[in-house]
């Protein structure tokens, strides 16, 4: 079974790759055929070498909650900007920008919105708050002249937003982790907040000054006008955000996506939106290619393509210089290599794996805190991943909307995640495990990872490194994710 | 050779939409429509005493199938009893991971194992019955329903063979 593992892998990377770095051009096969013919290749696999299989294994894996989560997402965008609450919230970003506070205070919390609301799916906040990234990325680009000021704001939010399952209260990525590593509910929350804070400066940050000369970008940027502003705009934007702040306070015990399907016909109602504004935001291809993953993803693990994986890693941590430590940095990464259109799917597949590569690294280190760091790294890694997944991950909205190739937005984003998950493992290290959803032991570091992230952000965006805006925006930021 | 390859990736797209279709009717053939709403975010697996996975459990309804295998990585068991409940059932004897035929093979029958990944009937006729999972859930599922219903299933299947 470990060769048949091996190779359904070596076909998956190889697939992905053809698909992505358009070997096989999207035109002729889509990424979901060649995503489908490896999964029948997989299955087809074990079924002649190994041992009998159920057809309703390959259903197993399946979550159809980060599907719905999407489909809500987009109903509630489709009904808000009929409504006309996204030309209120551009309106208010524009007097905002009249302010002392300025662009810099906007940009950083629009980024760090989907962390600070924690969702347990990063797109169900994906689809609203696009056309005001949109909105503010236009701006800046406009006011510095640099139309890279775009994707820089839209892959930050992205980047942001697919990472924000992990530290989500309500049935995040971290509670998974949490749940299966028995460790208490919410104790990696926020060093994983800080951390998503880290990779979305860096992406932004690489994207500026690395990822610049590739940028090929068809989208036009929006005639500037007076946009008359519906009085139900506002309400329905307030509507937005009250709801956002019921979720995030009252975890309420009500599945999100009935709650966005409630705010959509509250919207409908208040603003007279119809059926077709709503469907008219609905895509097909990230949801298809989702599901795609999905079979994928149950094919490889009935061949054994996961479990190859962790026997090839075992393999190296014993006999090659890299040992357990080694190659605990590898496994951390590995989602971000194999990344998928969710990280529910690679999370689940390797976590028994990780919480293994814990215990041998607690004992070659001699430091007891190593599960937790390794399996919290682990999971921020693999709820992150759905940002550059060129699978249907979340960047894909945004290379849609920006008619940027795709998979563009792949590399700066997992470098991002790269650069920045070895935060969130630093500060677990050094931090205490707490249970609480407000501790205030994490406040002083919030508050300073939020100043340095406004800092950042005043520097990337070409203001001065103190401007008011961009640190003030850095502390709210921080301040929201440890109360919140 | 254009338009077989649009055909194909029709196909392919409609496939995928299936398969969504597929996990919703089985959710509504096991009368638990509410599995559709699982987060599977583990926060019921954190509270079981026996290490069982009750998004399994979910994930066995969605399937359409109580067969599927879940993870229960705390129960006791001697060797013979695992193989008598399923010759195929994942168990743990230190590190290493062996199935319930090949434990009682190596080790002997009176050996003590860990069961490691079962059935997900199995799972739900040794669970406790404690509550907890149901306690834990995020969003209220009704976890023990489902418990219920996959143990009458498995004696009716049991009787019947």
């Amino acid at each position: 079974m470990i060769v048949i593992g091996v190779a359904t892998l070596f076909l998956f990377v190889a697939a992905v790759l053809c698909s992505t770095r358009g070997w096989i051009p999207q035109r002729t096969i889509t990424l979901q055929t060649i995503l489908l013919l490896v999964a029948v290749l997989a299955f087809a696999a074990r079924v002649v070498f190994g041992p009998p299989v159920k057809w309703a294994e390959l259903l197993a894996p399946a979550n159809l909650h980060p599907v719905t989560s999407t489909v809500a997402g987009f109903l509630l965008a489709g009904a808000l900007s009929a409504a006309g609450a996204f030309d209120a919230a551009a309106k208010l970003l524009d007097r905002l920008t009249g302010t002392t506070l300025g662009l810099p205070f906007a940009i950083v919390l629009l980024v760090n919105l989907p962390s600070i609301f924690a969702m347990p799916c990063g797109r169900i906040l994906a689809s609203p708050l696009m056309p005001i990234a949109l909105a503010l990325g236009w701006s800046v680009a406009r006011l510095r002249n640099d139309p890279v000021m775009v994707p820089m704001v839209v892959f930050g939010m992205l980047v942001n937003a697919g990472a924000s399952c992990t530290p989500s209260l309500i049935g995040g990525i971290g509670t998974l982790a949490e749940g299966m590593g028995h460790y208490p509910q919410g104790s990696f929350a926020n060093a994983a907040q800080f951390g998503i804070v880290a990779i979305t400066i860096a992406t932004m940050a690489l994207i500026r000054f690395q990822y610049r000369a590739s940028l090929s970008m068809k989208a036009t940027p929006p005639e500037a006008r007076e946009v008359q502003v519906p009085a139900q705009g506002y309400t329905a934007l307030a509507l937005f955000v009250a709801l956002l702040l019921f979720i995030v306070l009252v975890h309420p015990k009500i599945p999100l996506q009935m709650l966005l399907v409630g705010a959509t016909l509250a919207v409908m109602a208040l603003a007279g939106v119809g059926f077709s504004d709503l469907l008219a935001g609905v895509v097909l291809h990230p949801l298809s290619a989702m599901l795609a993953g999905y079979l994928l993803a149950a094919a490889l693990t009935l061949s054994g393509g996961f479990d190859a994986l962790l026997v090839i890693l075992v393999w190296l941590a014993t006999h090659s210089p890299l040992g357990w430590l080694g190659v605990a940095v590898l496994l951390v990464n590995v989602p971000l290599m194999l990344a998928m259109p969710c990280g529910r799917i690679i999370s689940v597949s390797l976590i028994p794996g990780v919480l293994m590569f814990g215990e041998q690294l607690s004992l070659v280190t001699g430091f007891q805190a190593a599960t937790p760091v390794l399996l919290c790294s682990f999971v921020l890694c693999g709820a992150s991943s759905c940002g550059p997944s060129p699978i249907g991950g979340v960047g894909n909205i945004g290379e849609g909307r920006l008619r940027i190739r795709d998979s563009w937005s792949s590399r700066p984003q997992a470098l991002g995640i790269f650069l920045g998950v070895p935060v969130t493992a630093l500060l677990l290290a050094h931090l205490p495990l707490s249970g609480v959803s407000f501790d205030v032991r994490y406040l002083p570091v919030g508050l300073g990872i939020g100043i340095l992230a406004g800092a950042a952000t005043n520097l990337l965006f070409g203001y001065r490194f103190h401007h008011l805006g961009g640190l003030l925006g850095g502390v709210a930021t921080g301040a929201l994710m440890v109360i919140l | 050779m254009r338009r077989s390859l649009i055909i194909l990736n029709t196909f392919a797209l409609s496939t995928t939409m299936v398969y969504a279709g597929l996990l919703i009717v089985n959710g509504l053939r096991a009368r638990q429509p509410w599995a559709v709403t699982c987060y599977n975010c583990k926060a019921c697996t954190a509270k079981c005493i026996l290490g069982i996975d009750p998004q399994g459990f979910v994930a066995a309804a969605l399937a359409g199938n109580r067969d599927i295998y879940v993870y229960a990585t705390n129960i006791r068991l001697q060797a013979r009893q695992a193989k008598a409940m399923d010759p195929d059932m994942v168990v743990s004897v230190g590190e290493h991971r062996l199935r319930a035929s090949e434990a009682v093979e190596r080790l002997g029958p009176e050996a003590e194992v860990v069961t490691y990944r079962v059935r997900a009937g199995d799972a739900a006729r040794l669970c406790l019955d404690c509550g907890a999972c149901e306690r834990g859930c995020v969003l209220g599922l009704p976890l023990m329903r489902m418990i219920d219903q996959l143990r009458k299933d498995q004696e009716v299947h049991s009787h019947a063979s």
